[in-house]
């Protein structure tokens, strides 16, 4: 009884159904603001599921630290607008940067380790990030944290204008956007010749070596693409909630949960962990919650559990095929 | 083609290699020989620079070869056929030999490698697709030399390609093997199989606990005494 024996589509049909979904979601859920706020935050961590699981799932380097990049994204582009007074977009490209140079700083040394020592060294790197942040209180403002992050500026196209600072439903939209160019970016990256070089490096270092894969390269091109990616979502959450904590910035769970969304999904999948961002969303929002108000992220852990015995390859590793 | 002088390498306190220095001529197979546990798998990892810390010079083509990266190893033209094999399970036939063609950009070589793989090994392109998982030790040992062959290589150096397989598939893989020289590759033989290795190569050297104890011509050394009791069991 496994999902993967009732049906089998391919992972381009899999994309095309589930950014369908993602079109027309805010209409099932009639554009009630409190439902579209918590698939924003969706569909961000979905993003930086992607993300996390071109590093992980493609290119075989488990990351415990991804909480890292995305507060440097959010810090960075907040203080871009707010100490520099830049345009938030353009901030927010400048802080996916930031996320790349993060990523450069921990990826040199760390990549020297291997499996569960790489990831706890990320995992350290994103606690001094945190600690940094909380620390150099000039720049910061340190655990006080940063107010009146401005929205993203308001869009006029003809007629229209896509208003950041009210409306979610565009808010909504452009994280949905977000999500769908980053899946794009990993799509054609895991087609090209470095996406085949990050598979031979997954299966056996060695053996990648020896066939010329230069795998320190490729191991730290796939952490700068995915810090990239996560930095400019952290970014995009800094605008859209306007108020930025190292706390929150720099929270556990966006280190966590993108783990969690990608076993959900399937870690063998390229769109999977978006599914499962948010699929574990939608069960928390609408069935752990109606009955379990507190505590009602306790079935995260349950329902991992049963996940990883179940179905190892996640809920749907084997329902879509690569081609 | 390869020239190794006075290679030691040790694993923390632990003395692996002493001191060793071999060549290994163009357009022949070389094979080095040993019992288990002699350090025959560590010398080619030390050469192919998977161990980077060693003593001693290696020059690979006139080149000093000594401390470059594995990847610009290969990229001279040198492959390894790892022991057992490692390819990547869940990917196919073609796929695993199509990744041993990663450096190789042209894609019309890269379709002329893979036409003479498996005119090698027809066995293997009836199966193109099948699962390396799935494929028995014989067939998987012949994924493995095809996907070296794949980046055309200069000099080909091979792991215990006998390794856990039947006599008959040895004897097949051997062939294959004499085939691959004849077509213009330079093997080096790493084995423990010593009367298959002294059959198929032309020079040998036989490698105990660490040092060459003896090198000559594979017929010379089939005749060998000393080989002929440690090895051979006559």
């Amino acid at each position: 009884m496994k999902l993967g024996n009732f049906f089998q589509i391919t992972e381009k049909t899999a994309a095309f159904l589930t950014f369908g979904f993602v079109l027309i979601l805010p209409v099932v859920l009639s554009f009630n603001p409190y439902y579209l706020s918590i698939f924003i935050i969706a569909l961000i961590l979905g993003a930086v599921s992607l993300s996390w699981n071109l590093l992980a799932g493609v290119c075989g380097q488990v990351s415990f630290g991804h909480a890292a990049f995305f507060g440097i994204g959010a810090y960075g582009s907040s203080l871009l607008v707010l100490k520099a007074g830049w345009n938030p977009f353009g901030a927010m490209i400048i802080a996916a940067f930031f996320g790349v140079m993060g990523a450069i700083i921990i990826g040199t040394p760390a990549f020297r380790l291997r499996g569960p020592y790489f990831a706890l060294s990320i995992l350290g790197f994103a606690e001094v990030v945190k600690l940094l942040t909380l620390n150099l209180t000039w720049l910061t403002d340190g655990s006080q944290g940063l107010f009146n992050i401005p929205a993203l500026p308001a869009i006029r196209i003809g007629s229209m204008t896509l208003d950041f600072f009210v409306s979610r439903t565009t808010n909504y939209y452009l994280a949905a956007f977000l999500m769908l160019a980053i899946y794009l970016v990993i799509y054609f990256l895991r087609h090209s010749n470095t996406g085949l070089a990050m598979s031979a490096v997954h299966g056996d270092e060695e053996t990648a070596a020896g066939i010329g894969v230069p795998v320190f390269r490729t191991k730290l091109l796939t952490l700068m693409v995915s810090a990239f990616c996560t930095a400019l979502m952290g970014a995009f959450y800094a605008h859209y909630v306007h108020f930025l904590s190292p706390d929150s910035a720099f929270d556990g769970s966006w280190s966590v949960m993108p783990i969690v969304a990608s076993l959900f999904g399937g870690m063998g999948t390229l769109i999977g962990p978006s599914i499962g961002a948010l699929l574990i969303t939608g069960l928390d929002e609408f069935i752990f919650k109606q009955f379990f108000e507190t505590g009602h992220k306790l079935f995260f852990g349950i329902l991992l559990a049963v996940v990883i015995v179940w179905t190892p390859k996640g809920l749907f590793g084997k329902s879509i095929r690569k081609k | 083609m390869l020239r190794v002088e006075g290679l030691s390498v040790s694993y923390g306190d632990a003395r692996v290699l002493e001191g060793i220095s071999f060549q290994v001529k163009p357009g022949a197979m070389t094979c080095i020989l040993g019992p288990n546990g002699a350090g025959k798998t560590t010398l080619l990892r030390s050469i192919t620079g998977i161990i980077p810390s060693v003593v001693g010079k290696v020059w690979f083509l006139d080149q000093e070869i000594q401390g470059k990266k594995t990847h610009q190893i290969v990229e001279l033209g040198m492959t390894m056929i790892p022991e057992g094999r490692r390819l990547w399970a869940p990917l196919s036939i073609q796929e695993n030999l199509e990744l041993g063609a990663y450096r190789i950009s042209d894609q019309r070589i890269v379709k002329e490698r893979l036409s003479w793989v498996y005119d090698l090994f027809p066995h293997l392109a009836e199966r193109k697709g099948q699962l390396c998982g799935t494929l028995s030790g014989g067939e998987q040992q012949m994924v493995s030399i095809g996907r070296g062959l794949m980046a055309s290589p200069k000099l080909m150096m091979m792991d215990e390609p006998s390794l856990g397989l039947a006599p008959l598939i040895v004897r097949e893989v051997f062939e294959a093997i004499k085939k691959i020289v004849l077509a213009g590759t330079t093997v080096l033989l790493i084995e423990q199989n010593t009367k298959v290795a002294l059959s198929a190569a032309q020079y040998g050297y036989v490698l105990e606990r660490g040092a060459i104890v003896m090198e000559g011509e594979a017929a010379a050394l089939q005749e060998d005494v000393h080989i002929k009791q440690a090895y051979l069991g006559l």
